[in-house]
């Protein structure tokens, strides 16, 4: 499986570690149903059939977090950005 | 193959000298003595500042994995506003002081000069020796000189870059990490006869 690492270009997974969902955000620890929120984010995961958004850090090359878009039927990549947004657009 | 290194302490380098078939020298390896390096990081928010600061002062920085020569500086693109600069017949603090005056206050500059070895590789086979443990295309269609790849050989993370000139390639390795890294590359190169320099007597 081959990641196109919006940096680096295409590399193989064995130099990412994968992290997982990255469709959940964080919630608002100030808010009233906070704990609930908390247990929902940290703990509760779908398991989607298809396309799906995960997190992976390119730790043997440039050592950013990506978003990366994968079929979780066929493994198929479908694209791959910076987490965080890049500065410069090279 | 893996009996060549038996007598060679796993802690060191390989001792230069010749590996593989007599008379055949397909692959040449020289660890280059004496480089200052620096890393050079942009602020959050600033890459774009500092490379327009840089362009300005005539070092015009890509924010992408290319390798820049700049009066004696080798500056890698490594990471998004990050960069690795090498420069020979120097020493880190004058090299963080060149590098201060040149990108301003407003960056991070860290020494790196004991950090890293770097190994220049060449010769008509080099290709097929890395080939054995970089899972990158190196053809120069695809990897030329100027491209600067940071990747994992043999579990063991280079930054890789393409010279100018007939195969040559230069490659970054964490210093303690170099032993592990030349007991990969000599017997995968002493197929091809392999020419091993600048480690002494290993
Ligand atoms: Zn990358």
């Amino acid at each position: 499986m081959r990641i196109p690492c919006p940096y680096c270009g295409a590399r193989d997974a064995h130099e990412f570690a994968y992290l997982g969902d990255a469709t959940v955000s964080r919630p608002d620890p100030a808010a009233p149903d906070a704990e609930d929120a908390f247990f929902t984010y940290a703990y509760l995961r779908d398991n989607p059939d298809g396309e799906h958004r995960e997190y992976w850090y390119h730790a043997n090359g440039c050592r950013q977090w990506l978003v990366v878009t994968r079929n979780t039927r066929t493994h198929e990549i479908l694209g791959a950005s910076l987490a965080r947004a890049s500065e410069v657009t090279a | 193959m893996s009996d060549l290194l038996a007598q060679v302490p796993v802690t060191r380098l390989p001792p230069e000298g010749h590996y593989g078939p007599a008379g055949t020298e397909g692959v040449r390896a020289r660890a280059l003595e004496g480089l200052a390096a620096a890393t050079l990081a942009a602020r959050k928010g600033g890459t774009g500042a500092l490379i327009a600061r840089l362009t300005a002062a005539g070092l015009p920085l890509v924010d992408g994995p290319k390798v820049l020569f700049h009066e004696g500086l080798t500056v890698l693109g490594t990471g998004p506003g990050r960069w690795l600069v090498f420069a020979e017949n120097t020493t880190g603090p004058a090299l963080l002081a060149q590098l201060r005056a040149l990108a301003g206050d407003d960056v991070a500059l860290t020494d790196q000069s004991d950090a890293n070895l770097v190994f220049e590789l060449t010769g008509p086979a080099v290709r097929d020796a890395l080939a054995k443990g970089v899972a990158l295309d190196l053809d120069p269609r695809a990897f030329a000189p100027g491209d600067v790849a940071t990747t994992v050989v043999a579990h063991v993370g280079v930054t890789l870059w393409a010279c100018e000139g007939a195969p040559t390639y230069r490659l970054a390795v964490a210093r303690s990490f170099a032993p592990a890294l030349l007991r990969w590359l000599t017997p995968g190169a002493a197929p091809f006869g392999f020419a091993l320099s600048g480690t002494g007597r290993g």
